[in-house]
């Protein structure tokens, strides 16, 4: 008999500390983003002695419960949930720009114009229903304005969310530092690795922060023989080893070219949060914006030229019939702005939904309505003589269902958004679901699961109190072995 | 293969949320009375409420038209009527002028006075007013149709509004008739042939053709009065079938508006009820299984 059986004893306690160290550790970490489980490698010493007798137990290294393949799908899912989720919040904050259907859209207001007129129409030369058109194509300017607006609001705040890269507290800053966050767990890694560190915290760490750069911004990464991660953004490379390139945002959203290229000047195109809301910022607003502007060009064009061709109830003319006439000329009705007295139609520079108003003139006198047809041979009418004639207001009220009239063009206009909207809805919930698979595959291999850990507790707890006997035992043996001699 | 404790939090989670989305979006429906809130809840029939709504002002558009425009007829054929009871009185005097035989200077004075009355009258009916405009008038922006001497002030243009759809502005409607056509215009209009015979007579010594002249003028008069008269009619009859057929289509827009737009609240308060009984289940689920593991029954 020897002192063998304590050493052996000893082992065991070791690794039942180690088990129990490893099972709290992963009970602690069991909410840590990223934070993937930890087993004890564990093997047995082999018999030395003649008599067959093992040594005891190893404690070899404290490994990682991971799967690649579940980690790859992973990050490729988290980008796209990313990218849906982004974009369906996108649509729904443009959805709430345009409340239809409701009585606050601009549907129920260009209504109101159209039946304004209608009234105009019979009693030309009432102030209160002239009143009541100039009005109502108020609101309507209004809220063309207003729109139009939000959605360049809407514009600015994606892009100040994106930020310029550098340390604004943008999301591109995020990006940046998380890439030289990955870099430098890289660089630990090889250190530790080499120095025979445990590096587990550091990978799970690494793990994390990559997950964070798939969401913001759909990234591809290759783990590397040594351990260390590269990231990839199609194939341009921005993490390799210790070195993270710089990202930074050129154009701007008022451009409506907003990209991202790294601090060599080589163009990335991300997918992700930060993908959706460049494609929001180039596209999918100024789209928007430019239909709006349609709708302001279609209303605005059609009554001027009615308003031009046609002759106030006080005989004052539109300024296409109006010849040599000297006295007043009727105003265009929506002009560029609150100073101007022509409409522009827009164009890559005017945005005319932004700024169409109703005529100050019209505004400062009411009646300066076309609401007579110009003089014909079907119509007693004369330039300068008051007249009671509303077929002009009659074909200025038909406008209403016009085709290419202002009502059909926003019509249009509300069911693309819906349209678009509930596909990004559905996207977005797609997205959701394959994330949360994607991550319910890692969390099978990977995460801690606590009646596990449980266990793995119990059954330590219980080698620990055996060995403490056996330990009782060969001591008491040796004692009395001790008092024999 | 194992669930982590985290996985199955994570996906009662996520059941959570997916129920009280779907709650939100009931209990917004209820409030509302509306299936659709915004357009992304059902695109198709989003575009077709703004098409129909828009349909829907227009045809309400057209029906204050018809109620102005009845109103004006209305007031037109009213009118009409008092104008050839009066033309009818008028005839009637001169018949009695050109019947007597003994010709008597005062009762010829006395029927040229009448005449006169007559002829006032009638300068009166032409000037009636309605909503403040002068309804012989046309389209001319003047008070009065005719001066007190029974000279048109007005324009040749009927008056017209649009009250259904049509070709151009849409299917339009005469409110009234200008003075003109209803009158007779210059020698031949009632206030000239009245004036003129009225004069006459008053002089005490008509000729016989004198008097059978005005007859005869007063009788076209009187086929140009009814003529006007039938026109009003089978306006004012345009004017409330158009109506009706107006108020018929209101109806059938505003049917399938509702049926795209408001929520059945039996339905959705039913649907209601079983999500909130969903979630609950959902909620209690999730309160046994997320404490409930080994611990609890190691744990003294």
């Amino acid at each position: 008999m020897s002192d063998m059986g304590l050493w052996i004893a000893a082992s065991g306690l070791n690794a039942d500390t180690a088990e129990l160290n490893t099972a709290s550790n992963n009970l602690s970490n069991i909410n840590t983003p990223g934070y993937v489980a930890e087993r004890v490698d564990l093997s047995a010493y082999g018999a030395s002695g003649p008599s067959g007798v093992g040594q005891g137990v190893e404690v070899g290294s404290v490994s990682r419960l991971i799967n690649q393949v579940y980690q790859i799908a992973n990050i490729s899912a988290v980008g796209a949930q990313g990218a849906a989720t982004s974009t369906n919040q996108i649509y729904g904050s443009i959805e709430n720009i345009f409340p239809e259907p409701s009585s606050n859209g601009l549907a129920s207001q260009l209504s109101t114009l159209w039946s304004n007129i209608s009234t105009l129409a019979t009693n030309p030369s009432e102030a209160g229903a002239q009143q009541s058109v100039v009005g109502s194509a108020q609101a309507v300017a209004n809220n063309l304005n207003q729109s139009y607006s939000q959605l360049m609001t809407l514009q600015s705040s994606l892009q100040s969310q994106i930020g310029s890269g550098s340390n604004d507290g943008g999301e591109l800053a995020q990006v940046n530092s998380l890439l030289s966050q990955v870099a430098k767990l890289n660089k630990g890694i090889v250190v530790g690795a080499s120095g025979g560190n445990n590096v587990n915290a550091l990978l799970d760490q690494s793990n994390a922060d990559v997950n964070q750069l798939a969401s913001l911004m759909g990234i591809r990464t290759i783990n590397e023989p040594n351990g260390t991660v590269s990231v990839y953004m199609n194939s341009i490379q921005l993490v390799f080893g210790d070195t993270a390139q710089r990202l930074v945002t050129t154009g701007s959203a008022n451009t409506g070219d907003l990209g991202i290229t790294t601090n060599n000047g080589v163009t990335v195109t991300p997918s992700g949060q930060i993908g959706s809301q460049i494609a929001a910022i180039n596209n999918t607003i100024p789209e928007y914006q430019q239909q709006l502007n349609s709708v302001a060009d279609a209303l605005a064009t059609q009554l001027n030229s009615l308003q031009a061709s046609g002759m106030a109830a006080n005989g004052d003319p539109g300024s296409g019939i109006a010849g040599g006439y000297s006295g007043t000329i009727l105003p265009n009705i929506f002009v560029d702005n609150g100073s101007s007295t022509t409409y522009t139609a827009s164009s890559s520079a005017v945005a005319s939904a932004s700024t169409i108003a109703v005529s100050p003139t019209l505004l400062a006198n009411n009646s300066l309505l076309a609401t007579a047809a110009a003089p014909s041979v079907t119509n007693s009418n004369v330039i300068g003589t008051p007249t009671l004639d509303g077929t002009n207001a009659q074909a200025m009220a038909a406008l209403q269902v016009a085709s290419g009239g202002p009502n059909e063009l926003y019509q249009t206009m509300i069911g693309q958004l819906g349209t678009q909207a509930s596909s990004a809805k559905m996207a977005s919930a797609t997205a959701d679901s394959l994330a949360t698979a994607a991550a319910n595959n890692i969390s099978q291999t990977s995460s801690v699961n606590m009646n596990t850990e449980e266990l793995q507790v119990l059954a330590a707890q219980n080698a620990f109190s055996a060995l403490g006997h056996v330990i009782d035992a060969i001591n008491t043996s040796f004692q009395s072995l001790i008092q024999a001699v | 293969m194992s669930i982590s404790t985290t996985a199955l939090t994570n996906m009662l989670t996520e059941q959570i949320t997916a129920q009280q989305g779907t709650i939100a979006t009931l209990e917004t429906q209820v409030a509302s009375g509306q299936a659709l809130n915004k357009p992304s809840d059902n695109p198709a029939a989003v575009i077709q409420v703004l098409s129909l709504s828009n349909g829907a002002s227009q045809i309400t558009s057209w029906q204050n038209n018809a109620q102005t425009a009845s109103g004006w007829l209305n007031t037109v054929a009213g009118t009409l009527n008092n104008v050839i009871n009066a033309l009818q009185s008028a005839n009637s005097l001169l018949l009695q002028a050109s019947n007597q035989g003994s010709q008597d200077p005062t009762s010829y004075k006395s029927i040229g006075m009448q005449l006169e009355g007559i002829q006032n009258n009638l300068i009166t009916l032409a000037n009636t007013q309605y909503e403040g405009r002068s309804i012989f008038a046309g389209t001319a922006a003047t008070p009065n149709a005719y001066n007190n001497s029974g000279a048109y002030l007005g324009n040749n243009d009927s008056p017209t509004t649009i009250v259904g759809p049509g070709s151009g502005s849409g299917h339009g409607v005469i409110m009234s008739l200008p003075g003109l056509q209803v009158f007779g215009s210059g020698s031949s209009s009632i206030f000239s042939v009245l004036s003129t015979v009225s004069a006459a007579l008053t002089s005490g010594n008509p000729t016989s053709t004198q008097i059978s002249t005005a007859i005869n003028s007063l009788n076209n008069s009187f086929s140009t009065a009814e003529g006007a008269s039938s026109l009003i009619g089978s306006a004012s009859q345009e004017v409330s079938n158009m109506s009706s057929s107006l108020t018929q289509q209101l109806t059938a827009i505003q049917a399938s508006q509702s049926q795209l737009q408001d929520i059945n609240i039996p339905v959705a308060t039913t649907q209601l009820k079983n999500e909130m009984a969903n979630y609950q289940a959902a909620l209690w689920a999730a309160s046994r299984a997320i404490p409930e593991t080994l611990q609890q029954f190691i744990a003294p």
